[in-house]
């Protein structure tokens, strides 16, 4: 207790009053900290969906480009042709194919990246291709890209 | 104060007042971590959830695809309209090992039967909600299949979460 102005203050409860407040605050801030670290992991995890997303539709494009290019031999068809895949979960491809360089022609690159919101993943590919496959694609000129979605 | 074997202790205590202040104020602070800590063990339920739907479904798909890129034959025994039309089951030859592969959706699941044994291929923690599969087979070209699989988790947290996974995979079996 102290003396003040000749009155006589007790402090105790004040002490203990702040005591409390301290450790409260220490629970307080601890139980925030988890949460956010919890609710940082939903995050991820939410966003691991849409990766996956992003990833089967990259593989999608994969596909599609090797399709077109053992379909008939024309590289590079455009997407024009009516049957580019179609995604119904908000999920996109852009995928390019070429000649893997300019003096082989038995090689191909494809490359595709699947897109959903802001996630990207992309494949990259090299196709050897053998001795039955139809041969006598015309070398792109540049990387020929073609979107589906 | 007390005087004790020449030792001075104060044992004045708190007043009624300020226990009641104090212990008001411990009890707000437990509850309010309390109701962070359970919103915190709901959240990370609601994130393995999330997890494990995903898993299934990346875990089916990618199996899925593996096996027909390697496969010939491919049928569906539902079909009853358009050849382009959304199928709920696909059976194929894999030629690789010779054996007959069939997968159906039945009753919120995933079967795959390997030359007549079936197994459920999903968790029961989720329940499939869609299974689509669409034939693309242009004749003297290489086939392909769409495989769109939807889930949501069995959960009364997530009532409404679903996640769908789409690909389209071309065979490899070739014959030209």
């Amino acid at each position: 207790m102290k003396q003040f102005n000749n009155k006589t203050i007790y402090n105790n409860g004040q002490v203990m009053i702040l005591t409390v407040v301290i450790l409260g605050g220490v629970i307080i801030s601890t139980a925030s900290l988890i949460s956010y670290l919890v609710i940082n992991n939903l995050k991820q995890s939410t966003d691991m969906s849409l990766s996956a997303r992003a990833v089967f539709a990259s593989d999608t494009g994969r596909e599609w480009e090797l399709w077109k290019a053992l379909k008939d031999g024309t590289l590079p068809l455009n997407g024009s042709d009516g049957t580019c895949p179609r995604f119904t979960n908000g999920a996109e491809f852009t995928a390019g194919v070429s000649y893997y360089d300019a003096v082989s022609t038995s090689t191909l690159k494809i490359v595709s990246a699947g897109k959903i919101n802001k996630d990207i993943r992309v494949w990259g590919w090299i196709w050897g291709v053998s001795s039955s496959t139809p041969v006598g694609y015309p070398v792109p000129p540049t990387y020929i890209q073609t979107t589906c979605k | 104060m007390k005087q004790f074997n020449n030792k001075t202790i104060h044992n004045k205590g708190f007043s009624i007042i300020e226990l009641i202040v104090a212990i008001s104020l411990f009890v707000i602070v437990i509850s309010i971590s309390v109701s962070i800590f359970l919103r915190t063990l709901r959240t990370q339920k609601t994130a393995l959830l999330l997890i494990e739907a995903n898993n299934n479904l990346s875990l089916i798909i990618e199996e899925m695809s593996r096996e027909i890129r390697e496969s010939t034959d491919f049928k569906s025994t539902d079909f009853n309209g358009p050849k382009d039309i959304f199928r709920s089951n696909i059976e194929f030859t894999d030629t690789m090992t010779g054996e007959f592969i069939k997968y159906d959706f039945i009753n919120g699941a995933i079967f795959k039967t390997v030359n007549g044994v079936q197994q459920q291929l999903t968790s029961n923690a989720i329940t499939i909600t869609d299974f689509k599969i669409k034939l693309i087979q242009p004749a003297n070209f290489p086939s392909r299949v769409l495989v769109s699989i939807t889930a949501s988790p069995n959960s009364d947290v997530l009532t409404n979460y679903t996640d769908n996974i789409q690909t389209t995979v071309s065979s490899r079996m070739i014959s030209i």
